[in-house]
């Protein structure tokens, strides 16, 4: 396939070498840490250029005038939102790398979104959670995140990737973006999030997976816990 | 953000209980214990039993009375099997000679390769013991393969163990029949 069929057929195609973090000229954008890493790419994983797909049921129909964000669990003010109010919220732009546990890294992301803390801060999210479990459009799939990764400053709810809409297959509308762990836990057409005090297993993570899935920590990042 | 642009797509709902699974609500029982169960299994280490679960009802539970024949060599490779409970036998029939290969035992896959290969049966499977079984049909195990990297790759590792132990063992058994042709020829001298 020629440059410019690969460019016609995937627009998202990276033909350049990754920008590195001071070369984002985008004023207030916040820098994701492991971007500024000598070596970007964590152990046990590659650069693709593309974007690959990757789901665990296909992707979703997902009715935008009935889309609904939920905010429950142990918060003070349990929240809705209308696709439209939630965007009217305030939003941020990271610019992060992304690790996928299958082995593949895409580095040199920009998202904008509202900010994870954002909507703990208006939840009024009680002292007592811990963990946040994601949850989604696709079959009631759920993510467990730690309170700690969740509260990073690059955190955030995307609903633009490089400035354009996020692609249902990508996880549009909203997507949750967790860019300090693997991307299974950066829930896709996100819905709604739980917060808890005891850890609890979704999805992935039924199936042997990583409670936290820090691609940085061990020899081959935690994938697995097996 | 232009709304229409976004492609909606109609997913099918999970398939419904089919009439030889027994009645819904004794299949899920049935399910919930091997959801239990399935975690014990080294290949669905780190599983819960919800995890389990979801594997249970992407397939079907069969039940086998001992001596009824599972796989039969030769057929056409559709489905996978999981072995729950029970003994199995792998064997070949040869020149009216009944050559058992291996015990398939529970946690055990039968009839991956053919299946991943699309070659027919290489041997056949019966139940020594009342066994049950999870069968995956050929379709319902590629998607488990291709949605669950660790899964596939704990699957993969297994196969291939298997083959290498295969190749050892018809090695061994190429040597021992130089030997004995070794042997049979310094008698006759």
């Amino acid at each position: 396939m020629g440059f410019l069929d690969t460019l016609i057929r995937d627009p998202k195609y990276q033909n350049q070498a990754p920008r590195k973090p001071d070369e984002i000229n985008e004023p207030d954008i916040i820098i994701s840490p492991d971007t500024r890493r000598d070596n970007r790419i964590p152990p046990g994983q590659s650069r693709t250029k593309k974007w690959p797909v990757l789901d665990a049921h296909g992707t979703p129909p997902v009715d935008l005038a009935n889309w609904k964000f939920e905010v429950d669990g142990l918060v003070e003010n349990p929240l809705a939102f209308s696709l439209d109010e939630f965007m009217d919220l305030d939003v941020v732009k990271v610019y992060s790398d992304f690790h996928c546990v299958t082995r593949w890294s895409r580095l040199d992301n920009i998202w904008t979104g509202v900010p994870a803390r954002e909507i703990a801060r208006i939840a009024g999210v009680k002292p007592e959670a811990k963990f946040v479990l994601a949850l989604a459009y696709d079959h009631g799939w759920t993510t467990n995140v730690p309170m700690e990764y969740f509260l990073k400053e690059d955190s955030l709810f995307a609903f633009l990737h490089d400035g354009a809409p996020i692609e249902p297959e990508h996880g549009g509308p909203v997507r949750l973006i967790i860019p300090q762990l693997y991307a299974w836990k950066s829930a896709k057409w996100v819905r709604g999030v739980s917060f808890l005090a005891e850890d609890q297993a979704g999805f992935w993570e039924e199936g042997g997976y990583h409670m936290r899935g820090n691609p940085w920590n061990g020899g081959d990042g935690e994938r697995f816990r097996w | 953000m232009k709304r229409s642009e976004f492609r909606l797509q109609a997913v099918p709902e999970p398939e419904s209980i089919p009439p030889e699974g027994g009645t819904p609500k004794r299949r899920t029982i049935m399910n919930e214990n091997y959801a239990e169960l399935m975690p014990t299994f080294p290949l669905f280490k780190g599983f819960t039993a919800n995890g389990a679960k979801r594997l249970l009802d992407s397939g079907e539970v069969k039940q086998h009375e001992a001596g009824a024949v599972l796989l039969k060599e030769g057929d056409s490779a559709d489905f996978v099997l999981l072995v729950l409970s029970g003994k199995l036998e792998v064997f070949v029939d040869r020149e009216g000679q009944h050559l058992v290969l291996t015990e398939a035992e529970p946690g055990d896959i039968l009839g991956e390769l053919a299946v991943l290969c699309g070659i027919p049966r290489s041997a056949s499977v019966r139940a020594k013991d009342n066994a049950a079984v999870l069968e995956w049909s050929d379709e319902a195990f590629r998607t488990l393969l291709l949605r669950d990297p660790s899964l596939s790759q704990r699957i993969f590792r297994e196969a291939l163990r298997t083959l290498v132990e295969k190749e050892r063992s018809l090695i061994d058994s190429v040597i021992d029949a130089q030997e004995e042709a070794h042997k049979s020829y310094s008698a006759d001298k």
